[in-house]
């Protein structure tokens, strides 16, 4: 059933953009995750076509020339130099269709476009921290759904690797080294954020969330209502513990959410006028349950 | 072992029976011991030296007390193994990737690095043996085409053992010295560069996994030719793509680092040489199909091995091909399915291949005879219990589940316990293995010289073979023609026809 399903979905797959997950993949919420996954099924499907093709004609001749009463072995050619030509180069063409696949695929992820909002990322042992441009600092990761995101990102100690599966997206996080990587997601909800590189005793621990704000909101011009914020709404302490949820909408949300410690307000004002309108909602954000080092660049240097 | 406590571990989301720290020493413990003590010298070293001598048809290798050497350096590198875990284990992966390796709390990484250097010279002593044996000791008569694919095998690998070894010697010699030292070269804090290492271990490490599989490939060319009595289809396209594997195998290091922050071009280019790699395994695998065409195949437990072997190593080569495409990459690397991925060749391939090789030459080497049908049985329920536990994985690593994580998202459950329940079926086939050869040994019957009707040299010599390997010299002919054998069931094996005077 589920294979069944998962024929369906890459069949669809170029009419669909954000789709769910299937058999295979998590759902898709970056926009070049479609282009991903499309190459994914195309190696999926050439697999099964020739696991297939090997598997079959072995338990076919295990069957028809199994040893048994009155039967041996025939005389047949022992080398045939069409057949090897003919099975080598076949591979070689398809491995070379995969290969530009993969490799236009990855100039796309590889090179941000120039619009992107930047963030940058400290992975440490073992939590990361993500400085917005006003130079606020969350543990966790928010951002606007279509809108490139590029991410700068260094670590304070090992190596550890942010991993973001809806996203398809995945990069090292290396000391004294600046890596950079981009995205754009499709639709609002709340992702996980995985440490992908082994980095010691929590390194399964080193999971975050991130969230998508619906940019409609800013669109309009107007201010949004603090109370209604979706994201004041997200980080309530009780929030669901699902891996997706959608946003809700605005005017559900009543009463401003209490946090966890008494409120720091993100020094955010000096460039408030640089800021994007969506990003009002920071000032009225605290989460900051955590003593914060300095990070060691401003964002200023990086961008 | 440790891997079955690794899995285990993992019926359950969050802790079930150790901690996170004493996790992650096992799957480090797991993969290091596996990896440097085990698959490295699996078949080269416990099955070539013995069939090697035997196949060119010479008293011994080469140098036999160079190989004597090895053998003690194993042994040694195996105690440093043991005494890292004394004092206080490692848990750095089997990787060591730095900085992590030179800054982690415990104590046991210098002793580890030390065992997996003098296990190194091990590997690099039984290569040099093998390729002056195979160069100066082969029976007259006996050219580079009339060898078994074995030592067409053994011999690619052994270039790569001479080759690459030494640079992961070089390698751990560095991280000993600045984790004991305090010399920055790979950690950033100390002024070093710790995506150099990386490409420093991948340089051996990738090739390193040729060494594993390459003699893999020989024995399963073996074994399948001698039970389909059938002549191995294209023997120079197989001979000539051990030797490719061999070379392109240098030359692809870089595909584990795509998400290293290498630069595009780089990427680039290791993409590309990587699929190289594929062409010549497909090469083997369309050949060995070919060779059981119109044959005569019986199903003793080596050929199920084999077969095993074919099914499992088509997955595990086939899954290449997403790890070598950038993007895909990408969202799959550091994944369960890059540990699926390397089990699928690792296991599935090498370790099969193994099992295979040492049902096929366990009666030659002991003297005596396994019970068939208790081996088949164990082969059958390996196969089933491999598959439960690799396959699930491959399911979690293209939805999201990191490598190397002691907790994990409760979406994973079903699949991390099914995958638990094929340790377990797997660890009975092991055991049941284990039984059967170890009672072979007690109660088996007396092996006949040539219980499966192999063509090649060591079949010609008594089971098992006398000091100095022959009684007589082997008279060599075309390894895999199986014409003029024929069974016998009075000595319960086969014997060469005599020739009449009309023939």
């Amino acid at each position: 059933m589920n294979l069944i399903q998962s024929i369906l979905d890459s069949a669809s797959l170029r009419f669909l953009n954000q789709a769910d997950e299937t058999f295979w993949l998590p759902a898709q919420r970056s926009t070049y995750a479609g282009e991903v996954d499309a190459l994914f099924y195309f190696i999926l499907w050439l697999s099964v076509f020739f696991f297939s093709l090997i598997v079959g004609l072995m338990v076919y001749f295990v069957w028809k020339y199994r040893a048994r009463e009155g039967h041996t072995s025939q005389p047949s050619p022992i080398h045939n130099t069409t057949l090897e030509v003919v099975w080598t180069i076949i591979p070689v063409l398809i491995v070379i269709v995969i290969f530009y696949m993969g490799f236009t695929g990855f100039m796309n992820i590889a090179n941000p476009p120039q619009n992107a909002y930047e963030i940058n990322v400290t992975g440490m042992k073992w939590k990361w921290l993500f400085t917005y441009p006003n130079g606020y600092v969350d543990e966790k990761l928010h951002v606007p759904v279509n809108r490139p995101i590029r991410l700068v990102m260094t670590s304070e100690d090992v190596i550890h690797s942010l991993y973001i599966p809806a996203f398809r997206m995945k990069m090292d996080v290396v000391p004294g080294r600046y890596h950079k990587i981009w995205f754009n997601a499709n639709k609002e909800g709340e992702y996980d954020v995985y440490c992908a590189e082994y980095c010691g005793t929590s390194h399964s621990d080193m999971i975050t969330k991130q969230w998508f704000m619906p940019r409609e909101n800013s669109k309009s011009g107007s201010r949004m209502p603090r109370t209604s914020s979706p994201h004041c709404r997200l980080m309530r302490p009780e929030r669901s513990s699902t891996s997706s949820v959608d946003v809700p909408a605005a005017t559900q949300s009543t009463g401003r959410p209490t946090p966890a410690r008494p409120s720091r307000i993100c020094s955010a004002t000096r460039s408030s006028s640089k800021m994007g309108q969506q990003w009002r909602w920071m000032r009225t954000i605290s989460v900051n349950r955590y003593s914060i080092p300095r990070p060691r660049w401003s964002p200023a240097i990086s961008r | 072992m440790a891997a079955v406590l690794v899995r285990t571990e993992h019926i359950t989301p969050t802790q079930t029976i150790m901690g996170a720290d004493a996790y992650n020493k096992m799957f480090t413990l797991h993969g290091a011991m596996m990896v440097f003590l085990f698959i490295i010298p699996g078949i080269p070293a416990a099955l070539g030296n013995f069939v090697l001598p035997l196949m060119v048809g010479a008293k011994d290798v080469a140098f036999p007390r160079l190989n004597l050497t090895s053998w003690y350096l194993w042994i040694i590198g195996a105690v440093f193994a043991v005494a890292s875990l004394l004092v206080g284990g490692f848990d750095t992966g089997w990787t060591f990737y730095t900085p992590y390796s030179t800054t982690t709390p415990f104590k046991g990484v210098i002793p580890i690095a030390t065992g997996a250097f003098i296990l190194g010279f091990s590997s690099i002593f039984t290569g040099l043996n093998f390729i002056v044996t195979i160069h100066k000791l082969r029976a007259p008569g006996m050219g580079w085409f009339q060898m078994p694919l074995f030592l067409w095998a053994l011999y690619a690998t052994a270039i790569i053992q001479i080759l690459a070894t030494p640079v992961l010697g070089i390698t751990l010699l560095l991280l000993i010295v600045e984790r004991a030292l305090g010399v920055g070269i790979f950690d950033p804090a100390l002024g070093g560069d710790p995506i150099l290492f990386q490409h420093f271990f991948w340089f051996y490490s990738h090739p390193a996994v040729y060494i594993m599989i390459v003699p893999a490939m020989g024995v399963i060319s073996e074994l399948i030719s001698v039970f389909s009595r059938k002549h191995i289809f294209s023997y120079r396209f197989i001979a000539y793509s051990s030797i490719a594997i061999a070379v392109f195998g240098f030359l692809v290091w870089g595909h584990h680092m795509f998400t290293s922050g290498q630069s595009s071009l780089m990427n680039m280019i290791f993409s590309a040489l990587t699929f190289s790699v594929a062409i010549p395994s497909a090469i083997k695998a369309f050949n060995w199909v070919a060779t059981m065409y119109k044959g005569c195949i019986s199903l003793k437990t080596p050929m199920l091995y084999a077969l095993s072997f074919l099914f499992l190593f088509a997955i595990g080569g086939l899954t290449g091909l997403f790890l070598g495409s950038l993007t895909t990459n990408v969202h799959l690397h550091d994944t369960y399915f890059v540990v699926a991925h390397f089990h699928y060749v690792m296991f599935g391939g090498t370790v099969i291949a193994f099992l295979g090789g040492l049902h096929y030459w366990w009666p030659k080497m002991t003297g005596k005879m396994y019970s068939d049908r208790q081996g088949q049985i164990a082969c059958f329920l390996i196969f089933i219990g491999f598959n439960l536990t690799f396959f699930t994985q491959f399911i979690m690593g293209t939805h999201g589940m990191p490598r190397r994580y002691f907790k994990y998202s409760e979406q994973f459950t079903t699949l991390h316990v099914l995958s638990t329940v094929g340790t377990y079926v797997l660890l009975v086939g092991f055991l049941l293995v284990a039984y059967y050869l170890i009672d072979s040994l007690v109660r088996g019957p007396k092996a006949p010289s040539n219980p499966w009707g192999g063509a090649s040299l060591e079949w010609q010599t008594t089971s098992p073979p006398p000091v100095e390997n022959f009684s007589q010299p082997p008279i060599v002919g075309d390894p895999y023609d199986y014409g003029d054998l024929v069974y016998d069931p009075e000595i319960r094996g086969y014997r060469k026809l005599i020739k009449t005077g009309a023939a």
